[in-house]
């Protein structure tokens, strides 16, 4: 099976999608590359409509794009052969068990049968699926049917995988599990992972790259480490004693400094540029310094700002 | 963690081709299907029916050897019950021709019983096909409302289209599903028929008068399976309720008869071609009548073909428009 060996795996340009007269996707321009890509969005932002598009499951009204080298206008049965897909809705195959389930998804996508079934049970091995597998899957929980639909996304060795919403519905030791799976499948086999999720804590345990939509168009694209910097560069330092000289003590060396409670300042700038600084400030009025980070911001207020320019520019 | 967990494996064999993946969607149907006792049991027992034409057949070969004792107007009694009201004169005709043709004339006696042996075959054909129909619309009602309805329930599309599976294929796959069931009830029980009419024979030379039998036959059964399972699958892809989708099936059928019983009774103008086209009943035996070869009645087929050809496509267009509606949601 021949692999896709490029750096860029997802690349759209200018891409528009109408439903009517409503825009789900207004002239998104996106790169994927490899590793976990967490692809966040308040409802109705168009992650659904984009992760179609990029599925060819719809037709796009404008622009251009590529899915692993496939063009998404010509090539879809292409791309959906090496995708994974796991939808986010509670959906199954009526009337069959979890092994007949995976096996008829690893025939779809061109598995010999044995194969398939071989793979099946070896994917349920993996997903931490035990004899349940022989059971019927309307009698699964909503965990094990999440369980079975993310051993259904990966049983023809996908190289891209698109996960709408994994860990929804599992307990905490189940969504661990299911996370560290997403990691093992990225990091020690190279899969490209696209998380669509809103639970933000799993975007940063796992993502490299986060991508924020909103009203159909892109926001913010950025690797994850950049996205959580705070805007303005500062330093946040905790002391056990000595914060007012400290405080004053800085102020003196030209530094914004800010006391936030009896042991703890706020300091504007670089982080490293200021390192020095705050280690010769200490020193000289014997203050103990116990913590030393640069300020980050949450992803909640990343997002949160992403999506409100929205609101700044309707208004 | 089970002892021959070996985590995860990339793999590279080789991928089948992607042109039959409509049969993993048939044969996901065929199992559900085959799941239910009721479908079993009317699998079993259409078979009765070619079992007593088979008699028949048997009895008919041996009044043709003057075997029987029987008298050649209680044969033709016998067979005025039997076949179809639209082919017995003409079987009874030739019966009475090979009455009075005196066996001092031997050709003339094989003239007529190549004659009349494959009009008797093609009449007994009808009458199986008539009783199979029956059976047909009680198959289908069983089977094909949930075919697409449940995958509509179940949200199971995503994950069909998922994959690299077109909705041509889907359709074709639920389409085969059906189309199985109405072969292996309808299609082969009239060609075992045939098989054993050819060895209850005297010799296997009636295969020359007959061959186009078994050729009539596949086509007259795919007139009937093609916009049947359309039909009832396109019913089943216009609602996510199951039970709706029977309704509807069932619904065509009495009330079709209904309709015609009642306006035949009324003797009103209503014209003959619209209440033998509205009953689907009729409506293929009509063209079964015409394809094998039968007197007709009527002499509307290219309307009722039209009909037909109609009603399949119309079907497909709607399924394949409701198909498509999950995904562009």
């Amino acid at each position: 099976m021949h692999r896709f060996d490029g750096d860029l795996l997802i690349e759209l340009s200018e891409v528009i999608k109408d439903y009517g007269s409503f825009r789900a996707l207004n002239a998104v321009s996106l790169r994927v590359g490899r590793g976990i890509t967490g692809l966040l969005g308040p409802n109705g932002a168009g992650k659904s409509t984009l992760i179609k598009v990029l599925l060819g499951l719809v037709r796009i009204t404008s622009g251009e794009g590529s899915v692993l080298g496939h063009r998404i206008r010509t090539a879809s049965a292409a791309i959906r052969s090496r995708v994974g897909y796991m939808p986010e809705d509670d959906c199954y195959m009526h009337g069959l068990s979890g092994i007949e389930s995976i096996q008829v998804a690893g025939r779809m996508s061109c598995l010999p049968s044995t194969e398939a079934l071989r793979r099946g049970h070896e994917i349920l091995d993996f997903c931490g699926m035990g004899q349940e597998r022989y059971r019927n899957v309307e009698t699964y929980s909503t965990g094990m049917r999440q369980k079975l639909r993310f051993a259904m996304a990966i049983v023809h060795d996908p190289e891209l995988l698109i996960l709408d919403e994994p860990t929804s519905g599992l307990d905490p030791e189940e969504r661990d599990a299911m996370l560290n799976r997403i990691r093992i499948l990225s990091e020690k086999f190279g899969k490209a992972v696209i998380l669509c999720t809103h639970i933000l804590p799993d975007v940063r345990m796992v993502c490299d790259h986060a991508v924020i939509l909103a009203a159909g168009q892109v926001r913010l694209s950025a690797p994850l480490e950049e996205l959580l910097k705070s805007p303005i560069p500062s330093v946040t330092i905790q002391v056990a004693d000595s914060a007012e000289a400290l405080t004053a003590e800085l102020a003196q060396r030209a530094a914004t400094v800010q006391q936030l409670g009896s042991h703890r300042l706020y300091i504007e700038g670089d982080a490293e540029s200021l390192a020095g600084c705050i280690w010769e400030a200490a020193a000289k009025v014997g203050a103990v310094i116990q913590n030393m980070t640069p300020s980050q911001s949450s992803l909640e207020e990343v997002f949160l700002r992403a999506v409100q320019e929205k609101h700044h520019a309707h208004s | 963690m089970p002892i021959h967990n070996l985590g995860y494996r990339e793999w590279s064999g080789e991928l089948e081709s992607g042109s039959s993946r409509w049969s993993v969607v048939a044969g996901i149907g065929i199992r559900r299907a085959w799941q239910s006792m009721w479908v079993r049991r009317l699998a079993l027992m259409v078979w009765v029916a070619p079992l007593a034409y088979g008699i028949l057949i048997f009895v008919f070969e041996q009044f043709l050897s003057n075997n029987t004792q029987m008298s050649p107007r209680d044969f033709s009694q016998l067979l005025k019950m039997l076949l179809p009201a639209e082919a017995f004169p003409a079987v009874a005709m030739t019966l009475e021709g090979l009455n009075t043709v005196s066996h001092a004339s031997p050709e003339a006696y094989q003239e007529l019983l190549a004659a009349a042996r494959p009009l008797f075959w093609k009449g007994v054909m009808l009458q199986l096909q008539r009783s199979q129909c029956i059976g047909m619309v009680i198959l289908v009602g069983l089977i094909a409302p949930q075919m697409i309805s449940q995958d509509v329930r179940s949200r199971a599309f995503l994950l069909y289209f998922s994959r690299p599976l077109t909705r041509t294929q889907y359709i074709f796959g639920k389409f085969a599903t059906v189309a199985s069931f109405l072969l292996l009830t309808c299609t082969l029980p009239q060609l075992v028929l045939y098989a054993f009419a050819v060895l209850l024979s005297p010799d296997i030379s009636v295969v020359v008068h007959t061959w186009d039998i078994p050729v009539r036959t596949l086509l007259a059964s795919a007139v009937m399976i093609i916009p049947t399972a359309l039909l009832a699958l396109m019913l089943s892809s216009l609602t996510v309720e199951t039970r709706f989708a029977t309704f509807g099936w069932f619904a065509i059928w009495i009330f079709g008869m209904a309709a015609y019983v009642v306006m035949r009774s009324l003797n009103g103008d209503t014209s003959e071609i619209i209440l033998r086209t509205g009953f689907l009943y009729l409506l293929y035996n009509d063209a079964s009548l015409k394809i094998l070869d039968l007197p007709t009645l009527t002499s509307h087929f290219d309307t009722q073909m039209t009909f037909l050809v109609s009603l399949a496509v119309v079907s497909f267009a709607v399924i394949f428009r409701k198909v498509s509606a999950p995904l562009r949601a």
